[in-house]
């Protein structure tokens, strides 16, 4: 179990600073990429993936590229238990796999926002769909969409 | 990614990257906050509101078997069914989950516990001698309710179900069972979903359905194909069955409009879709309307008590109705939902104690557990007043030493509260008898605890004598507004 502490948010800090460092120097292989906001990410995004795309049977798969890490699905390391809170590490690599699937074609979708939408809304190629045949979002207004595409786009907080 | 992106990422991390590890092991960490590894909402019932079971998480184990029993072909509006769902008493590791709901996924009717002192031993936690009951209820959005088991010695789901008020089409029963391994983690265990449609009254089950072409396609909730299979024997034994069917569909290519029965299953057509449905029912209680009982289309139901039951009314303490009536008992739901409203429960009571319940900053906060009881100066049992804890009771250990009875509730009782609020309870002044208290020297208990170990207790003494009387408390760390007022 993961418990607040002082001791424990200065390591984090510590090791972010490490992170940060690390995630400098990939700037110029992934320039071609957008740069979408971390601090969304972490607070808006990173639930909405957890809770939408995360399960253990999907995008918490390590056979995915797209995959999420955190509390209750797939732990970046096995000395996790399952249960524990999200690292920093899981957030940043969540963050890492989630921005890999913002490229797209000039006007197109990116991958993202294009695969957990139904096809009549848009949507394409994407194999995840419930026990009903359905997509991950019916439209583009459904408010989880909303939260990642706001994010994507770069539009914002509403 | 840029510095700067980088560090505000960073510092975002830092922000959220706070508080302490969930347990799965009470259901109602799905609906806590993903970030607290919590489920956000999705109960994984495999519903047409969560499109997904258990298995969206859990695999590698042998799917256990399961039955399912008490499920009518159709219902009838306002009337109530017993639902079950066992599983083998050989698994000895078992979680469930499931409601109702209509095709959109909002919730249909409302659901309710067993009543206290029916619990059976199959649907109770261990140890058995304890009775305390596994199943519990939680709220979900789209006006829906959960009955959830979690692992602790069950074999049985059992719920009353009572049927929506109006015809909102069929109803799916849905959930998932799911068998662990016990080590914690998504591997080795196993999952057993199932989803089954209650047509409504007046409509045709579409469990086994012939599409466009006549072929026989398997519905959603599968397997029934063996009705019409069941049929088709049938009707080889009838041949005046078997031409009637032969008819039916050579004649007007399956736009046909007519039903079939037999002792034990119930098989339609009608515009182009062939149904077939058990009728396995018991229905508990249905509503005085003559017409609907003649078309209920449950014809092995048998009707247990003829009392009407109004729109919305609850069976039991923990039931949440479709419409939002809760009765007295019905508290639990209704403040998860509606925070400020202190239930109120001094109807015909001589004596009202109310107190507010703060937080005890424990590992489930703002959910909490609790009893309110009263009993002598002297430790001498007299009386529950409100308990709200199921599998968690075992956490009230001043409730539990108090109370001779074997926790045996003689009060209002409900699960698990989903955050701290104020409380109501009457009090007529008996004991558990139903006796009048001689007068003398009392005091009312309360307990509440937020963790798995025991929390806070309040002692709030006062003197019995001919009302009125009454006794107050100052506010104290984590109980305010303590009054005790009889009249």
């Amino acid at each position: 179990m993961v418990s607040f502490s002082m001791p424990a948010c200065r390591a984090a800090a510590a090791l972010l600073a490490l992170v940060v460092c690390s995630a400098c120097s990939d700037e110029q292989t992934s320039a071609t990429l957008p740069e979408p906001d971390g601090e969304s990410f972490a607070q808006d995004v990173y639930p909405v993936l957890l809770r939408d795309c995360g399960s253990p049977a999907c995008h918490g798969a390590s056979a995915r590229f797209f995959q999420i890490f955190g509390p209750g699905r797939a732990r970046m390391s096995s000395e996790q238990a399952p249960l524990d809170l999200a690292t920093p590490q899981e957030i940043l690599e969540s963050y890492r796999r989630t921005r890999g699937m913002l490229e797209h074609d000039t006007d197109g979708l990116p991958l993202l926002l294009r695969k957990p939408l139904e096809l009549r809304a848009g949507g394409a190629s994407h194999g995840g769909r419930d026990a009903y045949g359905r997509n991950v979002y019916a439209s583009k207004e459904a408010p989880n969409y909303r939260v990642l595409e706001r994010w994507a786009t770069g539009e914002g907080a509403p | 990614m840029t510095c700067r992106a980088t560090a505000a990422l960073a510092y975002a991390l830092v922000l959220t990257w706070a508080g302490g590890a969930r347990a799965y092991s009470d259901p109602a960490q799905f609906s806590a906050p993903v970030l607290e590894a919590g489920g956000g909402g999705r109960f994984y019932t495999g519903s047409p509101a969560e499109g997904f079971g258990c298995d969206n998480c859990h695999a590698g184990g042998a799917a256990p078997r399961l039955e399912i029993a008490g499920l009518p072909a159709r219902y009838v509006p306002r009337a109530t069914y017993e639902l079950r769902v066992s599983w083998s008493h050989e698994i000895e590791h078992a979680a469930a989950a499931l409601e109702l709901t209509d095709e959109r996924g909002m919730g249909a009717g409302s659901l309710a516990l067993p009543a206290q002192g029916t619990y059976l031993a199959d649907e109770s936690c261990d140890p058995k001698e304890e009775e305390i009951l596994a199943a519990q209820l939680y709220a979900a959005d789209g006006e829906r309710t959960i009955a959830a088991s979690p692992d602790c010695g069950a074999f049985m789901l059992r719920v009353q179900w009572t049927a929506p008020s109006r015809d909102v089409g069929p109803v799916w029963f849905a959930g998932s069972v799911l068998e662990s391994n016990h080590e914690g983690d998504f591997a080795g265990d196993g999952v057993q979903s199932f989803a089954r449609t209650i047509a409504s009254f007046g409509e045709t089950k579409p469990d086994v359905v012939t599409s466009g072409g006549c072929s026989v396609a398997s519905g959603p909730a599968g397997g029934n194909a063996l009705a019409l299979l069941f049929l088709v024997c049938l009707s080889y034994a009838s041949r005046k069955r078997f031409r009637l069917l032969i008819v039916l569909f050579g004649s007007t290519g399956c736009e046909v409009h007519e039903s079939l029965w037999n002792q034990d299953t119930q098989i339609s057509v009608k515009e182009g879709r062939a149904v077939a449905a058990w009728s396995d029912a018991q229905v508990l209680e249905r509503p005085g309307d003559a017409s609907a009982d003649a078309d209920a289309g449950t014809d092995a139901a048998m009707p247990v008590r003829d009392a009407s039951v109004e729109d919305g009314a609850a069976m039991d303490g923990a039931a949440l109705s479709d419409a939002g009536d809760l009765d007295d008992a019905g508290n639990e739901m209704a403040d998860a939902m509606t925070p400020d409203a202190a239930p109120v429960d001094d109807s015909g009571q001589r004596c009202t104690f109310h107190v507010n319940t703060l937080s005890l900053g424990g590992r489930y906060t703002p959910r909490n557990v609790g009893a309110i009881w009263i009993e002598r100066s002297d430790g001498t049992w007299v009386k529950t007043l409100e308990r709200w804890a199921g599998v968690r009771l075992r956490y009230l250990t001043g409730f539990r030493a108090a109370n001779p009875t074997g926790n045996k509730v003689d009060a209002v009782t409900s699960g698990t509260l989903s955050m701290f609020r104020a409380h109501n309870v009457g009090w007529n002044l008996a004991d558990a008898d139903g006796h009048e208290v001689a007068d003398g020297d009392y005091r009312v208990q309360v307990e509440v605890t937020d963790v798995d170990k025991t929390g806070e207790m309040l002692t709030v003494p006062f003197k019995k004598t001919r009302p009125p009387f009454e006794s107050k408390l100052a506010d104290q760390d984590h109980f305010r507004d303590i009054q005790l007022r009889c009249r």
